[in-house]
């Protein structure tokens, strides 16, 4: 298979482009089943809430994880936005933490 | 004298990017903040809500999820135009990105005739509850165990826009005619469905007469209203987290197409002098518009289906 590395290359192979085609397809894919999936899942009616929000994020959170990997070339991203997402990831973490804790930290 | 902007075709030696992908990447992580506060907000509400008060079923669901692969579509062609223009084939970036301002175009009206319809629908908080005995057409509308309905949510028949109980007594109206919805949002999933189950057995051995009965309009004077609302941000908790987050995010596609269109047409003169910082143009916006779709992928079970 050929090896890809993206975004940064001003001139890509015929061959590089079409596997790279290949993967946007793939994710095409992979998102419209999900899509499907989400809706079915309404339909199921698990025993508690926490099981259908558990299930409906994780499916969510696989397809956010395609588009971001793939159509956004997070896959090979470079250090610079590593880096710039992993500090994001930080403060989103400790802005929705703290919120947690203090929906747990309300007396009565 | 032309002074050049460094870094708008080549990469920047130290960050590994050219200028406008690092921009665009410093901007999204502010979106993901702007968002995560959004969403941070809803967790706070949602959990704060009193059990059984969180609005369920008042989404259509097949819209929305249709909405969705609109939306997915679209990412799909943006990704395919920049393969497009990465093998120097304009004509079918074009193409591609026609279908992209299409599935925004329909992403926006479909978003335009969901708000509508919320608009002109209605909830009627009642000041004395119905007897659901007496009023079978509200069946759908008791709560489990219970055999009293303490409000409907309906179409007001000749109601305008944003009616209120005070808009009907200084218009002096008597009463309302409301044709009620087959369920209510406090009644749960689950029980809809076995609810939804009966009823299509009853209907089988039902005439097309006794059909139409059960969902004529129920009259409810004016003096019986306790608070009166349409689905609108006013109306709950609820529908001002809808219409916050999902407004928010239809002015981003908005912006998007936008920013697509510009650079489809009037900016296309890039191309032919320099095709490399056009391919880079669309690629930034493309990450833009992918993050869009990543934000719709969350916001579509945590509102239509949770």
């Amino acid at each position: 298979m050929t090896k890809c590395t993206m975004t940064n290359e001003t001139h890509l192979s015929a061959d590089s482009l079409r596997a790279i085609t290949q993967r946007f397809l793939a994710v095409f894919a992979v998102l419209m089943i999900g899509t499907v999936a989400t809706v079915a899942m309404y339909y199921v009616h698990f025993e508690h809430t926490w099981q259908t929000v558990s299930v409906a994020l994780l499916i969510a959170a696989i397809k956010a994880a395609c588009v971001a990997a793939i159509f956004m070339h997070l896959s090979h991203a470079e250090r610079s936005i590593s880096l710039l997402l992993f500090f994001t990831a930080i403060f989103f973490a400790a802005m929705l933490g703290f919120l947690v804790y203090s929906i747990y930290s309300i007396p009565g | 004298m032309d002074i050049p902007i460094p870094y708008t075709s080549t990469v920047r030696p130290d960050t590994g990017l050219y200028n406008g992908k690092l921009g665009m990447w410093l901007f999204l992580a502010s979106e993901i903040m702007l968002f995560g506060a959004l969403f941070s907000s809803y967790v706070l509400l949602r959990a704060g809500a009193d059990e059984g008060t969180w609005p369920h079923g008042l989404l259509n669901i097949p819209i929305g999820a249709f909405n969705t692969l609109v939306l997915i579509t679209s990412s799909l062609t943006v990704a395919m135009s920049w393969v497009a223009l990465k093998a120097s084939n304009f004509q079918r970036y074009r193409r591609f990105q026609f279908v992209t301002l299409a599935c925004a175009a329909a992403f926006l009206g479909i978003k335009a005739w969901e708000y509508s319809e919320k608009f002109s629908h209605y909830e009627v908080w009642l000041a004395t509850p119905l007897d659901v005995a007496a009023h079978p057409e509200l069946a759908g509308h008791a709560v489990d165990g219970q055999t009293e309905v303490y409000s409907v949510i309906g179409h007001i028949e000749g109601a305008g826009r944003g009616w209120t109980l005070n808009s009907l007594q200084e218009s002096n109206i008597d009463s309302i005619q409301i044709h009620p919805d087959q369920f209510h949002y406090r009644v749960g999933a689950r029980e809809q469905g076995k609810r939804s189950k009966a009823e299509k057995a009853a209907q089988k051995s039902k005439s097309a007469a006794d059909h139409g009965d059960a969902h004529s309009a129920l009259t409810i004077p004016v003096s019986e209203i306790k608070r009166m609302s349409a689905l609108v941000p006013a109306h709950s908790t609820y529908f001002a987290t809808y219409f916050t987050l999902t407004g928010l995010h239809g002015l981003h596609v908005l912006g998007g197409a936008i920013a697509f269109a510009w650079i489809l047409w009037p900016g296309a003169k890039l191309w032919n002098s320099d095709p490399e910082r056009y391919t880079n143009a669309v690629e930034a916006t493309g990450l833009f518009w992918h993050f869009v779709d990543l934000v719709w992928i969350f916001l579509f079970p945590v509102l239509y289906l949770l």
